[in-house]
């Protein structure tokens, strides 16, 4: 979702709030405020310092290395 | 619109001065985190310092002898917390608690099946660690010729429940305050046990101690891989407050498996050189008393307040209008059954078992769904959203992960059923297997590439989620 959406879907929570107040269910506005109040979060939680799995394979395959490398030294000696 | 207005949460939960911080469910935004790659490192330090890590190394020790033990310990430790070092990613992008990034796996009600394994572990693992604080605490003030008295629950409860549930009551930041100057400290004490045993009985001594050839390597690598995913349900909630996911990653991987390799090759020592098990044995032997009843104490209030808050969060997510107090203060009371009935206690291995089947297809099918098929994006609203969003899946499960989960929990049972007292479980050509694969570490990466293999097929029951998933990246 895009935090451009926000204006549209507090148009439509206001739409459904006075549905809802002749029909008594909150339900679907309640999902959609949920919406609202998340997307006020896109593109503001990501640190940064992306760890991609390129870097996480290098570190198994670094460990592997570790695990072959000293068994490897361990039987001949 | 007013965050306060909604969803029960309250804006003063992501703002870090706040006495409120980190105790909702709101994504914690990246200008809002608390801890930088060095506090990260520190508190998975302290989650892993532990008298089970200590055990863990005495284990096998007397099977494979000293370089043995060394060479096993570098290898399963550095391999197995490779696994929830990656599965805490998720939430260190995001900045939601591990279940709520779950539901992008598992639907919105599937995740609730991780919440229900990490509240029920916890009931366990919480009790059993006050129970050992309680054990240790009375023996050494019994060794100090201190009166009877009340020792047990005073230790086991006041720092195995109290005092971890008053400091999550206070705020889950006093964890990161705890582990900062006392797990350094830990560790001074953990490298003394060390020296001590190797001044005292010489390198050359305790290496040339025969193996018995009790268990395999293959065994202890098991062990030390099984010990480490265990980590899997707890990763998300606490790398949440990174301020990078590389801090994240390297403070979990670094910190883990720097504990669970120094601890365990400590551990391994002592048994060898004194011939027991029992941490509190060789620390007396070696006149260190005082510094093992720390190492306990301190290690018990830090665990079983990061456990806690993990249970607390699960919960949360489950009930996202429950309070938070009540709910930290309420999941620590059936651990209090756990300190007081031993047979509980002597039937939680079985339990750890059968659980540990459970957890590691389980969070192999996640880093398969997170890492090979969304490739790192998931839709953020869509993580709170309900029937509907793309998290939805079939009345809010993911049959496809569900599947995957289940053929996982059957390969484990074959392949490692036969480590378990269960004698139903014993399968020979499973253990024929075993030898040449172990267990767990194959489990988790058959599940994440069989779950990314079936997405690739274009099911649509995971297909559905994907374009969501895109659009989520979008700014």
């Amino acid at each position: 979702m895009d935090v451009n959406e926000i204006p549209m879907l507090l148009r439509r929570g206001a739409m459904m709030s006075q549905n809802d107040a002749g029909e008594g269910n909150s339900t679907g506005r309640e999902d959609l405020v949920h919406q609202v109040v998340i997307a006020q979060f896109v593109g503001k939680v990501e640190p940064g310092g992306e760890v991609n799995l390129a870097t996480v394979l290098g570190t198994f395959a670094f460990s592997l290395l570790v695990v072959f490398g000293t068994t490897t030294w361990w039987m001949l000696h | 619109m007013a965050i306060d207005d909604a969803m029960g949460t309250s804006s003063g939960e992501i703002i870090p001065s706040s006495s409120d911080y980190g105790e909702g469910l709101l994504p914690i935004p990246a200008v809002d985190r608390y801890a930088g790659t060095g506090l990260m490192f520190w508190l998975w330090c302290g989650g892993n310092i532990l008298l089970t890590t200590f055990v863990l190394g005495g284990y096998y020790a007397a099977a494979l002898g000293a370089v043995g033990m060394i060479v096993v310990t570098f290898a399963g430790g550095l391999i197995g917390n490779l696994f929830p070092s990656m599965s805490g990613l998720r939430s260190a992008r995001y900045g939601v608690d591990e279940y709520v990034g779950m539901r992008s796996s598992f639907g919105t009600f599937g995740a609730y099946v991780g919440i229900i394994m990490l509240v029920v572990i916890n009931f366990g693992w919480v009790g059993i660690l006050s129970s050992i604080a309680g054990h240790s605490g009375a023996a050494a003030l019994h060794a100090y010729n201190f009166s009877n008295f009340h020792w047990y629950t005073i230790f086991a409860l006041g720092c195995g429940i109290v005092l971890p549930v008053g400091m999550l009551y206070i705020s889950p930041k006093t964890v990161f305050a705890l582990v900062k100057f006392t797990v350094p400290l830990l560790i001074l004490f953990a490298l003394l046990l060390l020296w001590k045993q190797l001044s005292h009985y010489g390198w050359h001594e305790i290496s040339s101690i025969k193996a018995n050839h009790s268990v395999s390597w293959q065994y202890a690598i098991e062990a030390n891989v099984a010990y480490a995913v265990s980590w899997f349900p707890y990763m998300g909630a606490w790398n949440r407050f990174a301020k990078s996911e590389r801090g994240a990653f390297w403070g979990a991987w670094l910190g883990l498996s720097f504990i669970a390799i120094l601890f365990a090759i400590v551990g391994g020592i002592a048994t060898l050189t004194t011939g027991s098990g029992d941490p509190s044995v060789w620390a007396t032997k070696s006149g260190l008393g005082i510094p093992a009843l720390l190492i306990i104490i301190l290690s018990t209030l830090i665990n079983n307040a990061m456990l806690l808050y993990c249970s607390a969060m699960g919960i949360k997510t489950a009930f996202p209008k429950a309070n938070y107090h009540w709910i930290v203060g309420l999941v620590a009371l059936p651990s209090i059954f756990f300190i007081y009935l031993g047979t509980l206690q002597s039937n939680f291995d079985t339990i750890l078992t059968v659980v540990g089947a459970l957890i590691a297809p389980y969070w192999g099918v996640a880093l398969g769904d997170y890492f090979l098929l969304r490739r790192q994006r998931v839709d953020l609203v869509g993580l709170y959203q309900g029937e509907g969003g793309p998290y939805w899946f079939k009345r809010g499960f993911n049959p496809v992960a569900f599947g995957v989960w289940g053929v996982g929990i059957v390969m484990w049972l074959f392949l490692g059923g036969w480590t378990s007292y269960v004698s139903w479980l014993h399968f020979n050509s499973g253990e024929k297997v075993f030898t040449y694969l172990t267990a767990t570490a194959p489990v988790i990466i058959f599940c994440a590439l069989a779950y990314w293999a079936l997405g690739m097929m274009g099911l649509t029951t995971i297909s559905r989620s994907m374009p969501a998933a895109t659009e989520g990246t979008s700014k």
